[in-house]
């Protein structure tokens, strides 16, 4: 009897050992969580030190049929889910294994010292290539985070992993990480240079998977929108933008759809979705049923059910499920802002239960509302509505769930127009709707208010707060024992999530002492909301926009503590600010060439956010078509950037078969087109409708008005260019959109007469 | 006149007919999809349709769809994914519930493929907002430690309810039902892990039950049942339910003891009203 108990005391013995054991083994190779989470022997209490060995490599991915460069860690894409338990050590060892690039690992929403966030060149020292980094810090908090690259543009392309801290003495339940991110075969160098150059090739792509995307003429007659197309133009605005990248795939988990059949009937299960994504917003809707919410930004807050939430770049949320019957599979659905793609988490396994998918939006409605509420000189109008906390959502015009599937959206609804809750039976979670469980009011002491206005514009692609960038102000001082408080207006026609390092800001929502803690927050146009927190730290901290391309853009502010030492990791501080500020200096280029019948008609820019080196030419193969090239470099103001001041130089040569051909201009000067030579100065204005007026004078004293508007949508492909000068040149010119490189054109040129060709965009 | 409108109507039939002779790498299976009359059959066959990749012929009658693919194009799954989304649930795929109740009303059939949930979401909707950390309401599937083992559990459960309540009369009867049913367990069906465990189980817990039975003084059962918690810890590892099982541990107790239960909550069933909530949970036992 003794010995028969004593076997099994070893056999259970045994099978604890092997529990820890492949626990142990999960924390090495960085397999997912939850296998850890359902069921964690509660040992004791001393701290442990889990330690992770992460290897950054670059290697070719091929998810469309075409091979593409991707970053990946320990072989992975997404990086490795590091599940940890609170009050233990977290140690990471980072080699960078790559040949030439240099990286960084930013640990999002982690409370920890400033020289370890991982921020190269304002709090970490980069992670050169071939070389390793230890990051060891204590965990002094729980829930869901995720960390990134914070190199570049790295985060987009596999960068990115769930970090997981569970409470000590956690009720263990059944969970499930679902990270989503997404895939574009196009190099993010190459998609950020497009942004600023106010490509819509994006536009074309999604448009073949959701027709009215490009939001084309052609498209505004066939919704009988033509009046507020013409509207949207005549306030100089391009096709409204939901979400600025057309993306291939979106990953759940980094598959196109992710399974997780090990649930069962009647259980409850916590997902812990984080939005990992570059540029995406994501809809979360679940097929069993509401989800009730019970954590965001990794900090726990009341339950609160729900059909539906938008989850904003770089935010978490908690939700816990619940799988209604067995044998079935229930879809968790993210579908992108753009309701262009979704992807899928199944949960339980069996038949396939499939969540109602989101329908197309009305895109006129939208523009419709925008042309409401945006001023001729840019500034947007919220009429009085006192927009804050996602609870006045304009886009609800646009969803046809809450708001029917046509038409019918102006019917008057006073003030709950916008509001998505009471207009439908749906119910969507916004901040005024979080409560934290505990109290979260700041300790007593002096506040530091300020405020912010988010500005930016499509056209350009220029994102800033205050119309400066990142690199255009000096870091902004804060002292530690203050409360620093932020009051945000979002004078731009974009949302943006904001995100700051190493604090948590209470989002004054009306909860009073229970107002939520968040890292994140996510801000529609016209809206102000109010954080705060208490300095508590040291150090430089990042505050910027989590959309990956407003941030390389400039779009964020740096809060340095007053009397921070010298941070050790960067000796030579001034170098590594000087190379922090060159995310938003950078230089784009792009060039656009017509080889037409009649000659080369094209242009090149080589431009950063404020300037511009701009060329023009139109070189005829026929002596008497002549050959011109006008160059200028210039610098762009206000916040819309709609005035461009520049100088340059213009040359052409005619061989017009005799005679001196001099031409008379509209202002009544004479001058030849047969040789000139001449410098200038002049400025640039877009006018309503999108009209470029260029004036200039040259240094022979030649007066010289015109007016351009090029790349009109008349359908989602077609474009149509107008120009005309006080020269008596003129222009007229109608392409058609193959890809995003190749277009054909034909063309009537005052100078050159008609031509027909090929042009070609990069 | 009528010959007329066949000679027109034939070439028309022809052609409809050679549809699906077009599809390349053609690859037809017969796959069951709910639907109810003509009206399903019409919307049915029209969301499976592309043209050039697939089609399906449904049968109001035999409620069977032929569906013909390119192979090289798509797949069945993407068919029936798209007839799902119609409203028209089928082997794979359950239709979104705002599909199916918008289909017109001769069209809502009954829908045979969808299981009964055993959670409805009403149930849930107020425990889980305010009480999300405790388990599944008690609608939720009974807890069943491997099918054949479930009642041995049920009965082990029944007995430290007793020793809760400190009512040894009851403690004893209870222990004669447990050493019962640990009798009655059948092996066949059992799969060889749990058979390996159920050998090494099956004497101590018949032995310790029928100890327990035979005590009057409820101190004396406290510590047989004290000895229960190991082979049925054993049994419980080998075939966690669906919902979990918690091994809970009284330090106190003869210098730390544990048991098992099923309710998060401690209540403790070596002390009683004495020392009711002494006690933490030590494991969660889970499938």
């Amino acid at each position: 009897m003794d010995l028969l108990r004593m076997i099994r005391t070893l056999a259970i013995l045994a099978t604890l050992l092997y529990l820890v054991l492949t626990g142990g083994v999960f924390a090495q190779s960085g397999i997912p969580g939850h296998a850890l989470g359902t069921s964690t022997p509660d040992g004791s209490l001393t701290p442990r030190t889990t330690r992770y060995e992460l290897t950054v490599r670059d290697t070719i991915v091929n998810y469309t049929g075409k091979a593409r460069k991707a970053f990946t860690v320990n072989g992975r894409m997404p990086m490795p889910t590091l599940t940890f338990t609170e009050g233990d050590t977290a140690e990471i060892v980072v080699h960078n294994a790559m040949e030439k690039e240099e990286t960084s690992l930013h640990w999002h929403g982690l409370i920890l010292p400033y020289a370890l966030d991982g921020v190269p060149y304002l709090t970490t020292a980069p992670i050169k290539a071939g070389e390793t980094q230890v990051y060891k810090f204590p965990l002094v908090q729980s829930g869901t985070y995720w960390y990134h690259s914070h190199t570049k543009l790295q985060e987009q392309n596999g960068m990115h992993g769930a970090l997981i801290i569970h409470k000590r003495n956690e009720e263990p339940m059944p969970e499930q990480v679902l990270i989503l991110s997404e895939w574009t075969d196009m190099k993010p160098f190459e998609v950020h240079r497009r942004l600023h150059s106010a490509n819509d090739w994006s536009a074309i792509k999604k448009h073949r998977i959701r027709p009215g995307t490009v939001q084309s003429y052609s498209d505004a007659i066939k919704d009988g929108a033509l009046g507020v197309k013409l509207t949207n133009e005549w306030k100089r605005m391009n096709a409204m933008d939901v979400s600025d990248v057309y993306y291939d795939l979106l990953f759940a988990n980094g598959k196109p759809m992710d399974e997780a059949p090990q649930f069962k009937a009647g259980e409850r299960v916590r997902v812990r979705l984080i939005n990992g994504g570059a540029s995406s917003y994501f809809w979360i809707t679940y097929a069993g049923g509401k989800m009730t919410v019970v954590a965001s930004d990794g900090i726990d807050v009341e339950p609160v059910e729900v059909d539906r939430f938008i989850m904003g770049i770089a935010e978490t949320y908690d939700i816990i499920v619940t799988i209604p019957a067995d044998s079935t599979a229930y879809e968790l659905v993210a579908t992108s802002e753009d309701r262009v793609r979704s992807t899928s988490l199944w949960l339980g396994s069996g038949i396939r239960q499939l969540a109602a998918p989101l329908q197309p939006l009305k895109y006129f409605e939208g523009m419709q509302m925008m042309n409401d509420m945006m001023k001729m000189n840019g500034d947007l109008d919220d009429m009085g509505m006192n927009m804050s906390l996602q609870q006045m959502d304009m886009n609800v015009v646009m969803y046809p769930e809450i708001t029917g599937a046509k038409e019918n959206a102006h019917e008057d609804h006073g003030n709950d127009r916008y509001n998505s809750n009471a207009l439908s039976d749906i119910v969507t979670l916004n901040y005024a709707m979080l409560r934290s469980p505990t109290s979260t009011a700041l300790p007593p002491g002096p506040v530091k208010e300020m405020r912010f206005e988010l500005t930016g514009n499509m056209n350009r692609y220029l994102w800033a707060i205050d119309n400066k960038t990142v690199s255009e102000t000096d870091r902004i001082l804060i002292r530690k024992g203050e409360n620093v408080r932020i009051i945000l207006y979002n004078n731009s026609m974009m949302r943006h999530p904001m995100h700051l390092h190493g604090h948590f800001f209470r989002v004054v929502n009306g909860q009073g002492d229970h107002a939520p803690l968040k890292n994140v927050l996510d801000i529609m146009p016209m809206e102000t909301d109010t954080i705060e927190f208490a300095a508590t730290e040291t150090g430089d901290w990042f505050f910027h926009c989590h959309i990956l391309y407003h941030m390389m853009s400039g779009m964020g502010r740096v809060f340095t503590y007053e009397g921070t030492a010298p941070n050790p990791a960067l000796p030579d501080a001034k170098k590594a600010a000087r190379i922090f500020a060159r995310d938003d200096k950078e230089w784009h280029f792009m060039v656009q060439n017509d080889f037409a019948t009649n000659g080369l008609d094209g242009e090149a820019m080589y431009m950063n956010k404020r300037w511009n080196l701009q060329s023009e030419w139109r070189l005829g193969y026929m002596a008497e078509h002549g050959q011109e090239v006008e160059t200028h470099f210039g610098r762009y103001f206000g916040k819309m950037q709609w005035l461009f001041v520049n100088a340059g130089l213009d040359w052409r040569t005619r061989d017009a078969h005799g005679g001196g051909d001099l031409e008379d201009n509209l202002f009544g000067q004479t001058n030849t087109k047969n040789s000139r030579s001449v410098g200038h100065i002049g400025f640039q204005y877009t006018l309503p409708m999108l009209l470029v007026f260029d004036l200039r004078i040259d240094t022979d004293g030649q007066l010289r008005s015109q007016l351009m508007r090029e790349d009109i949508p008349l359908t989602p492909r077609l474009r149509l260019d107008l120009m005309g000068n006080t020269d008596l040149e003129y222009m007229a010119g109608l392409r058609y959109v193959f890809d995003k490189t190749w277009a054909v054109r034909t063309h009537y040129d005052s100078d050159m007469g008609f031509g027909v060709g090929v042009a070609v965009t990069y | 006149m009528k010959t007329l409108l066949s000679l027109i109507a034939l070439p028309a039939l022809l052609a409809f007919s050679s549809c699906s002779a077009q599809l390349k790498n053609a690859h037809t299976a017969t796959v069951r999809i709910d639907g109810d009359c003509p009206m399903c059959e019409k919307t049915i066959e029209k969301a499976a349709y592309v043209k050039g990749e697939a089609e399906a012929d449904w049968d109001v009658d035999a409620k069977t769809a032929r569906i013909t693919i390119d192979s090289s194009r798509t797949d069945m799954d993407a068919v029936l994914l798209r007839i799902a989304h119609a409203g028209y649930d089928n082997e794979r795929y359950l239709a979104p519930d705002a599909a199916y109740s918008a289909l017109p009303g001769c069209c809502q059939y009954e829908r045979t493929f969808q299981r009964k949930a055993m959670t409805t979401p009403g149930a849930t909707t107020d425990h889980s907002a305010h009480d999300y950390g405790h388990d599944a309401p008690a609608t939720a599937a009974p807890q069943t430690a491997g099918e054949v083992i479930g009642p041995v559990f049920d009965a082990y459960f029944a007995l430290k309810d007793a020793l809760v309540a400190s009512d040894a009369q009851m403690a004893a009867e209870r222990s004669t039902a447990l050493s019962a049913v640990v009798k009655t367990v059948t092996m066949e069906g059992m799969d060889a892990s749990l058979h390996t465990v159920w050998m090494q189980v099956m004497e101590p817990l018949a032995n310790i039950s029928a100890g327990i039975a035979s005590k009057k003084d409820i101190e004396a059962q406290r510590k047989s049942f004290s000895e229960l918690t190991e082979p049925m810890y054993a049994l419980v590892k080998a075939r966690p339910g669906s919902t979990p099982t918690y091994l809970d541990h009284c330090p106190m107790y003869e210098g730390g003891a544990d048991w098992l239960s099923r309710d998060k909550a401690i209540r403790n069933p070596f002390y009683g009203a004495q020392m009711m909530s002494c006690g933490s949970v030590k494991e969660t036992i889970v499938k």
